[in-house]
This record gives C-alpha cells, sequence and structure tokens, in this order.
C-alpha cells in the first residue's frame, strides 16, 4: 500500500516465525555488514513475506510493484548491487546508478519479466515508474 | 554513518504517516466487541475495542533502500567484538505480533 512518501505492508511475525524465515535466511548465509562496518542485518524478501501468508491485507490496494511481487531477477540485481555497497565494494553513487537503471528495465518490461501492466496502474504507480 | 539518534529522528519524521496509515486501516486491525453485562455494570464500558493483531511494531527504511525487504538487525559491533541480542534474537523469542513496514518513496 502506498501513503504519500511511504509503501508500506503490515506483516505478521507468529507467520515469519512458523515459516522460519529468519532461520531460513541466517543457514543461507544471507547477513549483510553495514557499509560502516558496526552492524549486521539478516533479511527476507517481499516475496518470502507473500508466500508464508504473512502480509495482512495483501488483497487491498496494494501498489503494482507490491502486488505483482518482484521478479526473480530484479531480485537478484538489487541484492548485488545493495550487497556490493554494503561491504564498501562501489560507493552510494554507483550503487544507486545500478539500481535506477534496472528499475527502469524492469519497469520497461511486460509482466510477468518486469512490472508493465498498464491496466491496474494507478497515478501513484506511474509515478513510480518515472522516478 | 547511522546512529540511535538518527535512526530515531528518521522514524519521528515519519509519525504523522504512521498515524495517518494506522488510521485508514484501523478497522481492519480493531474489533468492536459488545461489553459484557459483567463489564458494563462493574467496569465502566459499554464496549471492548481490542486490537486483532496485538502491539503493533513500526519501522521505516531510508530511500536509498532500493530492494523492499525486510532486514533485521543480527549483530553489532562492540568494542571490537560482534554482538547479538538485536532483533532477530527478540523477534525469534517471541517479541510482537504485527509489524507495521514501511519504504520511503523515491
Amino acid at each position: 500500500m502506498t501513503d504519500g512518501r511511504l509503501d508500506y505492508v503490515f506483516y505478521d511475525l507468529d507467520r515469519v516465525r512458523d515459516a522460519q524465515l529468519i532461520e531460513d535466511a541466517l543457514d543461507l548465509g544471507r547477513v549483510r555488514i553495514n557499509v560502516d562496518r558496526t552492524t549486521s542485518f539478516t533479511w527476507v524478501t517481499l516475496r518470502e513475506l507473500v508466500d508464508a501468508g504473512a502480509v495482512l491485507d495483501i488483497d487491498v490496494e496494494l501498489p503494482a510493484r507490491l502486488a505483482m511481487r518482484t521478479p526473480a531477477w530484479y531480485e537478484e540485481k538489487c541484492d548485488t548491487w545493495n550487497r556490493a555497497h554494503w561491504r564498501g565494494l562501489i560507493t552510494e553513487a554507483e550503487a544507486t546508478a545500478e539500481l535506477e537503471f534496472w528499475h527502469r528495465v524492469c519497469w520497461q518490461l511486460p509482466w510477468p519479466q518486469g512490472w508493465r501492466i498498464g491496466r491496474i496502474r494507478d497515478a501513484s504507480d506511474l509515478s513510480d515508474a518515472e522516478g | 554513518m547511522t546512529n540511535y539518534k538518527n535512526d530515531a529522528d528518521f522514524a519521528n519524521e515519519h509519525a504523522p504517516e504512521m498515524e495517518r496509515i494506522l488510521a485508514r486501516n484501523l478497522l481492519k486491525i480493531v474489533s468492536i466487541k459488545p461489553a459484557s453485562r459483567h463489564q458494563d455494570q462493574c467496569e465502566a464500558t459499554d464496549c471492548i475495542i481490542a486490537t486483532n493483531i496485538g502491539e503493533i511494531a513500526f519501522r521505516v527504511r531510508r530511500e536509498r533502500c532500493n530492494f523492499a525487504d525486510v532486514t533485521f538487525r543480527y549483530q553489532r559491533l562492540r568494542n571490537g567484538i560482534w554482538v547479538g541480542g538485536f532483533e532477530v534474537d527478540k523477534i525469534l523469542g517471541g517479541y510482537c505480533r504485527a509489524y507495521l513496514y514501511a519504504w520511503q518513496r523515491r
């Protein structure tokens, strides 16, 4: 869902725990060290939350890029460049340029390879596409 | 560099949006039940308003987050040693039921 400057979801931590998403993420070695090298995180993807039934109100007003889920190839691109930045291998500007490029590509590819599917877009989704 | 104060200030900036989001979704996350006779007569209420999903935690991610993922703080470096006891441990330990999780739009 979208409210002004925020995209958001409600999710249910009981479902996250039941599905062992955090344990699985750690088993997969998903640990990012922040660029200042003082904090590490593990993460789950929105797709995993959806698949686990952990996202509440999934049928209401989701912006297209969340409702249609993220194409796997785009997740991999984002993950690769985010990791490189988190590890200090590239600058934030370099990572941003790469991510913005692939974000535009994703919007230009038709569903399911990308997010282009005109009939369910609304004004906020179009502004997202242009951003 | 991020620190607690920066993170808290950033989250507080979004408090009005968080309130709007909660207000918009209020009827999806609360239930209103008529009070029992005992509650009416002894506890001064005509109805009970409860959330369906317990306490709701809120977290907002910065716009430089280019990937709509959900992160959990795992360890922090303190005096040269990585220590745990943060979000991963708290959540696995059962803390909190529901999260309102937001990504700042670019």
